[in-house]
């Protein structure tokens, strides 16, 4: 009997699925340890200083206008509308818990409730109920934290934040660090080293440092990679997800800021770039621009989005021009055509042929002359 | 220990490849094990009332008003092979009506589970017998099921539509947000032809397959005419001829269910 086909191929499809719903349900497993681990004891911290403010000094009314945003709140986007919903039951319930600031001469700064401050604002109140905390010596960290570890702080928020912190605890400049951070993964990667820094984001900071002492990296890649584990960030993922966001284009990074486009989403239509494009910095914009707004209207998925981005820059690119393999064989066919052949083949066939062939010399002619 | 209630949907994506024998068996062989089974015909074919032997039923007294929309919790039951412990809500042709209705209705995928929860049956298993293609009906059947079977026979269509069929269960209860996904909890050839090198083959290729896909493969369920007679007869293999090797293949699905519905888990 002829040979069969083999099932395995048609299953092809449904192992992909598999494995890719596996890999989700270990990393939803990952980011639930990580949220029991990290996120809520940071809450909980909140929480707890709050109880003990009001406990030690009690609460007060602030003027709104007497605030003054935190310059090192890594959360730079919240969006209108999570605003407007935290505002709707401002509106409807009060202000169910104070905020926190910081005594600073006669203003204060604000260090936990951003929104609840933008939707007082918004709603016109004079007052917030307020708590006043002593100034942290390391504001910036405790804050990045909080946050870092927030499933609502965007990729590129998260990305700028977290540099800024390089910079604080490294002393590098923020342009070379992604470059540093590259650098260092790629050789560890080679070296098959990599995973050993995932293990190492979950231990202790003794075991870190001896961790990376092991992997003989120099002086500036190890002050990188120690600070991201500190920070319980995996380096790798930190160099996949989130470095792209800093060398977004500025349209995507306002997109991302104001309209809520999710990360994965910039990075495919940074695809459509002056030079992908091939066209003026100007015109590569506008399309990118008008990209993304019908990505954030229609709500495109990921691949979605991907398409469309190929449908785009398929306008301006020609696609590639090869040999092909088609061509040969019609070629090769023509030419085997003997005249012994055409002799004995009916009039009515011959001229059919002549007729295709002066069709396909016209078309032929046109391409050429282009 | 309190047991666990078991709904197993019966899913294949393709016609006639066993789903309603492997419902029927199956149900006998749990029953044989001290089990009481529900069987619910989901299928507008209404293929279960020929293999238990029953009269078509007005659609009144059918599945069909149990997925109603004014459903009272008065399940249409009928024992089967006059076996109070087995018992059938039989199937409709206005199933197909049915679907249609269900896709503009309110948690339209949810209308199963959700008069099974509103409308508990007695029974420890609860089989559904699911049409054989893709849909509303079946993903009524998927948010409903606590594990589901997938019979494959061994040639390229029935392959072909069991590969599809594990694709999309994965999208299928991740869009409906079933928490736990309902497993498979096994790969079942069926309608087995020893003399057909096409099944010798495939029969051998399956295993790395099902393992890739993190299912469990069963012994396989021979073809054999007698299935047919049994059927044309309104009854069970078990009961028709006993003594039937066929009849030994559900043993170890049976055993495996009933061990589920004893450990109280699933």
């Amino acid at each position: 009997m002829a040979k069969l086909p083999k099932i395995s191929e048609r299953f092809t499809g449904a192992i992909q699925a598999t494995d890719q719903a596996q890999r989700i349900a270990e990393l939803q497993t990952e980011v639930e340890r990580l949220r029991v681990t990290q996120s809520p004891e940071l809450e909980e911290q909140i929480e707890e200083l709050r109880k003990q403010l009001v406990a030690e000094e009690g609460e007060l009314e602030i003027a709104v206008d007497s605030i003054d945003p935190n310059p090192y709140q890594p959360r730079q986007t919240i969006t209108s509308q999570s605003i407007q919903t935290i505002a709707r039951s401002m509106e409807k319930d009060g202000q169910i818990a104070p905020i926190i600031v910081i005594t600073q001469s006669d203003r204060y700064l604000l260090w936990d409730g951003q929104r609840r401050w933008s939707a007082a604002k918004l709603l016109g109140w004079k007052t917030l109920r307020a708590v006043k905390a002593l100034m942290p010596e390391d504001l910036h960290r405790k804050a990045l934290l909080t946050f870092i570890h927030h499933e609502d702080l965007n990729y590129l928020d998260k990305a700028e934040a977290i540099i800024k912190e390089l910079t604080t605890s490294t002393g590098m400049e923020a342009s070379e660090i992604p470059t540093v951070l590259s650098t260092v993964l790629r050789r560890l990667e080679r070296s098959g080293e990599a995973n050993q820094l995932t293990v190492l984001v979950t231990a202790t900071t003794e075991t870190q440092v001896q961790g990376i002492k092991s992997l003989g990296v120099n002086e500036n890649e190890k002050k990188i990679l120690l600070a991201l584990l500190d920070l319980a960030l995996n380096p790798a993922s930190v160099k996949a997800n989130l470095m792209p966001m800093l060398s977004l284009p500025k349209d995507l990074k306002t997109a991302i800021r104001e309209q809520g486009l999710k990360g994965a989403h910039a990075l495919a239509l940074t695809v459509l770039s002056a030079k992908t494009l091939k066209t003026s910095e100007r015109q590569a914009t506008k399309e990118r621009i008008e990209a993304t707004n019908r990505v954030i209207e229609q709500d495109l998925t990921v691949q979605k989005t991907r398409e469309l981005v190929a449908q785009i820059k398929a306008k301006y690119v020609l696609p590639e021009i090869s040999e092909s393999k088609q061509v040969t064989t019609v070629v090769r066919g023509v030419e085997k055509l003997s005249s012994s052949v055409m002799v004995s083949t009916s009039p009515e066939q011959l001229t059919e042929l002549r007729q295709v062939l002066q069709q396909k010399l016209l078309e032929i002619d046109e391409i050429l002359n282009q | 220990m309190p047991k666990q209630k078991i709904v197993i949907g019966i899913l294949a994506n393709a016609g006639g490849v066993g789903k309603t024998t492997l419902a029927v068996h199956l149900a006998y062989e749990i029953c044989k094990r001290g089990q009481t089974v529900a069987l619910i015909d989901l299928d507008p074919q209404r293929a279960l009332d020929v293999f238990c032997g029953l009269p078509s039923a007005e659609a009144e007294n059918s599945v069909v008003r149990v997925l109603g929309k004014d459903f009272d919790g008065n399940w249409p039951l009928l024992p089967a092979w006059s076996n109070p412990n087995i018992e059938v809500c039989q199937g409709h042709p206005n199933m197909a009506q049915v679907a249609n209705d269900l896709v503009i209705r309110r948690r339209g995928e949810y209308v199963l589970v959700d008069r099974l929860k509103a409308h508990p049956l007695r029974h420890d298993v609860i089989i559904l017998d699911c049409p054989a293609t893709i849909g509303i009906i079946c993903e009524n059947a998927i948010a409903a099921s606590t594990g589901l079977l997938v019979p494959i026979q061994l040639e390229m269509k029935s392959v072909s539509g069991v590969a599809d069929l594990v694709q999309w269960l994965i999208g299928i209860a991740d869009d409906l947000m079933l928490d736990p996904h309902p497993p498979i909890l096994g790969l079942i050839p069926s309608l087995y032809d020893n003399s057909r090198a096409i099944h010798r083959q495939y029969l051998q290729q399956l295993p790395e397959v099902a393992e890739q896909l993190r299912v469990k493969l069963y012994p396989q369920i021979r073809d054999s005419s007698e299935f047919k007679n049994a059927s044309a007869n309104g009854l069970p293999l078990q009961k028709y001829r006993p003594a039937h090797p066929a009849c030994k293949d559900f043993k170890t699905i049976a055993d495996d269910i009933v061990t589920l519905v004893r450990q109280g888990k699933l």
